[in-house]
């Protein structure tokens, strides 16, 4: 080993410490041996390093400092524990203002439903359609929508009209009934279905009923769904004048 | 770890290892002021985040890391102009010349003047037996810029304190021991 590879590994030496490998260490042993001005840095070395290390060490601890920082770590506990509890009480405060809020929602719902009144269930129920245009005038009045009923049916089996649902929309729906026999009507607008790719299907069967897309003669941009069973729709029909 | 777990371990932490802390902060600042302050701060730090302290083995270095990122923080506000061991050539050689007594307070002055990535190695070496691989890891840096950085930061000490300094390839490539 050369001078200049003992004093790199001197400086890098800690006495007392494995900084340096057992093999080096015993490298720059065997040069000491043999290099009397090495093994003066190595004495100067240990003597600076000694006294650098007491000089570093001499800072003078402030009286009282423990007990400031066990104080201040109580006081940063108590601080967490309040946050944590004005956290849990905003917590519990929010909870009570949602409870507060659907109680009373469903209690006013609860208040708000109507009253059943025979008589106007009664009305209703007498409530007679000479033709598709008086059924027009219903949903006019009772719904506030305009729609034009189908012509070709015998009004005198009409069982009921209400709105029903066709693919997530509401649409008025008429249900005729010939016997025990019900055919269901939606009368269906271009505003909300795309009439022509329905009428192109125009008539299913299956499973004994019949499905089919009518549309008004006269009036463009209105068809009808019709359900029935069997495979025939006269039954339903006005007889003086046929369903084209 | 229950909470009064944890509250007994950092009352041991801090009976522990206060002193070090402090005098690691003195010496980093230079402010009694300072050191107190950074000291307080690192416990209270540790005390909200203890739960992430993984292995209570290493919870001295744990604490000295804390330490220096609070510093880190404060220091980075101020603009001190400080002096530039990256240009200083290779690292000089001593002369076999003792360095005369050295006075606590002259060392401080002479480590307020070098940078921090200088003077917190030299630290931790020299008062704190922290290995060169632990003083890696608190500094994520790698070993060999350590061992670099503190051969450096040794070598401006001496020059600075009284001894005398050699550089290794004449003395055209040393800037007066930095």
């Amino acid at each position: 080993m050369d001078c200049r590879t003992a004093h790199l590994l001197l400086s890098l030496a800690r006495h007392g410490s494995s900084e340096l490998a057992a093999s080096e260490l015993q490298a720059v042993g065997q040069h000491l041996d043999t290099c009397a001005d090495c093994r003066a840095l190595a004495r100067t070395l240990r003597a600076d390093e000694e006294q650098l290390r007491q000089a570093m060490v001499q800072v003078p601890i402030p009286d009282g400092l423990r007990t400031r920082i066990h104080a201040r770590l109580a006081d940063q506990r108590a601080t967490t524990l309040r946050l944590q509890r004005r956290r849990r009480y905003a917590l519990l405060a929010a909870a009570a203002v949602v409870l507060l809020t659907t109680t009373g929602s469903a209690f006013w719902w609860v208040r708000q439903r109507p009253a059943l009144d025979l008589d106007v269930v009664l009305l209703d129920a007498r409530e007679q359609f000479a033709d598709a245009e008086a059924v027009a005038g219903w949903y006019a009045q009772k719904y506030r929508m305009r729609t034009v009923a189908p012509t070709e049916f015998n009004y005198s089996l009409l069982a009921s009209c209400s709105l029903g649902i066709v693919q997530g929309r509401r649409v008025p729906e008429l249900v005729f009934v010939r016997g025990s026999i019900p055919c269901r009507v939606w009368i269906l607008s271009e505003r909300y279905f795309d009439l022509q790719q329905a009428l192109n299907a125009a008539r299913v069967s299956s499973g004994g009923y019949t499905v089919e897309i009518r549309q008004h003669p006269t009036v463009a941009g209105v068809a009808y769904l019709i359900v029935y069973p069997g495979d025939s729709l006269e039954p339903f029909l006005d007889q003086p004048r046929q369903a084209t | 770890m229950g909470l009064s777990g944890s509250q007994a371990m950092l009352d041991r932490l801090v009976d522990a290892q206060y002193a070090a802390l402090y005098r690691y902060a003195y010496r980093l600042s230079g402010s009694a002021a300072d050191a107190e302050d950074l000291t307080q701060e690192t416990f209270c730090k540790a005390q909200s985040s203890l739960g992430q302290l993984r292995d209570p083995e290493r919870a001295r270095g744990w604490l000295f890391r804390i330490l220096r990122n609070l510093y880190l923080q404060r220091i980075r506000q101020q603009s001190t102009t400080m002096l530039s061991l990256d240009q200083a050539g290779d690292v000089p050689e001593p002369l076999s010349e003792p360095l005369p007594l050295v006075d606590p307070e002259q060392l401080q002055r002479a480590l307020a003047e070098i940078p921090e990535v200088y003077r917190t190695p030299i630290i931790l070496y020299y008062f704190e037996d922290f290995s060169y691989r632990d003083i890696a890891d608190q500094m994520d840096v790698p070993l060999g810029t350590v061992m670099s950085r503190l051969a450096r930061a040794k070598a401006w000490l001496r020059s600075r304190l009284g001894g005398t300094v050699l550089a290794a390839d004449g003395p055209g490539r040393a800037t007066n021991g930095l």
